[in-house]
């Protein structure tokens, strides 16, 4: 149910800001959105999720610092390794495509 | 059986230990040591970059309704998204300090609620100037002759 809840935020958080994107871009969302945006913004509701509906206590076990560690790895290194990655392959993308259009 | 029974009984013993050592925040802690300044801003800055887009759409909106002015429209829109932020959480809250597992005057969570605040608030801001200055453009494209 929990991992539910955190998947249904998160598609709603990508949803919710991809609508609001597609406002401000005047009705229509660039090609490059879906690639390069939509997977981080989809890691930042699965943390977001993590800070709005934190582990129950647990004796045996650390919730709240495998909820600190949950929020870093989706809010901070998921995204930024995505980010890198996926705005590398663009410019490298974007460069054979201009090279190409000179020729 | 009775080695998984000793693990348990040596981490409930850390867990009591630490919950004594050390002030119990909302985010744990780690061995027994409190969390290092490092970790908290990072925190705060991922935990307000979260509630952004939340008053971006707030301001938004307000600003569709003609409520302008960039201080007071950007400061609801931030009140707005920590309202809702807090709205969610409070049920969810509510479960936990039942358990006893936070103190109730988590410092931590505190100022994680000052960082989305002091990060919605500038970002609306910004979010709102660039707003106005887009409607002045546009304003400033209408031929005047046409109302003529």
């Amino acid at each position: 149910m929990s991992s539910f809840l955190d998947l249904l935020t998160a598609f709603a958080f990508t949803v919710a800001c991809s609508g609001f994107a597609s406002i401000m871009f005047g009705g229509k969302l660039p090609k490059w959105w879906f690639w390069i945006v939509a997977v981080p913004l989809f890691s930042w509701g699965l943390a977001l999720a993590v800070a709005l509906f934190p582990r129950p206590f647990s004796p045996d076990f650390n919730t709240g610092r495998a909820d600190f560690i949950a929020l870093v790895f989706f809010g901070v290194v998921l995204p930024t390794a995505y980010l890198a990655v996926a705005l590398s392959i663009a410019l490298v993308r974007w460069s054979l495509k201009s090279r190409a259009a000179k020729k | 059986m009775t080695f998984a029974a000793t693990i348990t009984s040596a981490l409930r013993t850390t867990m009591g230990a630490v919950a004594q050592d050390v002030p119990v925040n909302e985010f744990g802690v780690w061995d027994g040591h409190p969390t290092p300044w490092w970790e908290t801003a990072l925190l705060l800055l991922v935990t307000g970059l979260m509630a952004l887009p939340v008053a971006l759409m707030i301001a938004w909106l307000l600003f569709r309704l003609r409520f302008q002015n960039i201080i007071v429209t950007a400061s609801l829109a931030a009140a707005g998204a920590l309202a809702v932020f807090l709205m969610v959480r409070a049920y969810n809250m509510a479960n936990i300090a039942k358990q006893d597992a936070l103190i109730p005057d988590d410092p931590q969570f505190r100022l994680m609620l000052v960082a989305m605040f002091v990060v919605s608030l500038i970002g609306s801001m910004v979010f709102m100037t660039w707003l106005k200055k887009k409607q002045e453009l546009a304003l400033s494209e209408i031929d005047p002759e046409i109302f003529e």
